[in-house]
């Protein structure tokens, strides 16, 4: 049986110690994509306990077709959404705008503070769904299966997100490119 | 050009993060040395995961079990004192009967404040009667006692207290509408709900 399943049950049961295990277990990777999705300390803290707390006084209506994880997913980013929405409005870049610097000697030294601020910035002004997507496939090592359960899309609709957002991108960096040369 | 090599472009996201095996990592090697597509999507794929979470530390980590713990606890008691749920099936009665009830409430009071009177009372209750602290007693009235001018009084103001009552009651009668709970509780604000738990906690503690 499923790890997780088996300390669901366990803690439908009464085990209250089990769940603790499931928030053990999940928090560092949950809270990860969180503070990607609202770019602070104090929301992601704040949205990840909300999180936890909605799986586990919801956790009757989890019907287990998915596994938790993908559940738990769904959770934290619809209950992100509506703080991430605030920062978008606020920090939104148009994609046009957003200058990458590179740094033509070694690709390690482009990743620096400078660039990243400006990959969050043109991060921001991508669709949502392409973002989470990028986020999910990136940064939280999730396979496509997975992202499109957490999504509700299908497989073919999460790939075409995922390639969406790196393209567009990719056509802010290209630019860039032209301008140097 | 955007590269449509699909067995390439699966492998890239593993080859950003060096996790492919030696095998898989040659080949996209290969494939990057003539396509620049592909060159530039890791290139962002390695600034997304060098882009790393700050780490909260140990402490915030083992806490957080006994903070969604706290949190649910307090969720619960929360959803107690707010659940007006069981009030709705009670609530739901015709407007009169309401009306009637306020009027039942007020002849009640009336009663019981006249119980309070001495009998050798001449004050007029309806210019108001001040209670004295050994008048507010309580001391059983027998009516026969009293002297007609009394009860006439009394008789008196208290009609003129129920037909304020009444007045007031009656558009609520007219309108013969069935009380909608629901619409009700919406109307409320936060401070008209916040009064309504406390009545309600009030009368739950008073069993």
């Amino acid at each position: 049986m499923d790890e997780d399943i088996d300390l669901i049950n366990r803690t439908e049961a009464g085990e209250r110690d089990a769940f603790d295990v499931l928030v053990i277990k999940h928090q560092k990777s949950l809270y990860a994509l969180l503070y990607r999705m609202v770019g602070n300390h104090e929301d992601a803290s704040d949205l990840l306990q909300k999180a936890f707390v909605k799986a586990f006084t919801g956790l009757k209506s989890f019907e287990r077709r998915s596994k938790f994880k993908t559940w738990l997913y769904q959770i934290a980013i619809n209950l992100a959404k509506n703080v991430y929405r605030d920062r978008a409005r606020i920090e939104q870049v148009p994609l046009d705008s957003v200058i990458i610097k590179r740094n033509p000697r070694t690709l390690e030294n482009l990743i620096n503070n400078e660039n990243r601020l400006l990959l969050r910035q043109a991060m921001a002004g991508l669709p949502e769904k392409q973002r989470l997507t990028l986020m999910l496939r990136v940064q939280s090592e999730n396979k496509f299966e997975e992202i499109a359960d957490i999504m509700k899309c299908s497989v073919g609709t999460a790939k075409a997100n995922y390639h969406h957002a790196v393209q567009k991108l990719k056509v802010m960096m290209l630019e860039k490119e032209k301008e140097e040369e | 050009m955007t590269c449509k090599d699909n067995n390439i472009k699966e492998l890239l996201t593993g080859f950003a993060e060096r996790i492919l095996d030696q095998a898989d990592k040659q080949r996209v090697e290969e494939h990057l040395a003539a396509c620049e597509d592909c060159r530039s999507e890791v290139f962002i794929l390695r600034m997304m995961i060098a882009d790393t979470v700050p780490d909260p530390g140990e402490v915030f980590w083992k806490e957080m079990p006994s903070r969604v713990n706290r949190a649910v606890q307090e969720d619960k008691a929360t959803i107690r004192s707010f659940d007006l749920s069981w009030l709705v099936g009670r609530i739901t009665l015709p407007r009169w009967v309401l009306a009637a009830a306020t009027v039942g409430v007020a002849l009640v009071i009336t009663l019981t404040t006249v119980r309070f009177l001495k009998p050798e009372s001449n004050l007029p209750l309806s210019q108001g009667y001040i209670f004295s602290g050994e008048s507010m007693a309580v001391e059983s009235i027998n009516v026969a006692e009293l002297s007609r001018d009394q009860i006439v009084t009394i008789n008196t103001w208290a009609g003129s207290e129920l037909a304020s009552m009444a007045q007031e009651a009656e558009p609520v009668i007219a309108s013969g509408r069935d009380t909608d709970i629901y619409e009700e509780l919406a109307a409320l604000n936060a401070n008209e709900i916040d009064s309504l738990s406390h009545i309600i906690n009030n009368w739950e503690e008073e069993g």
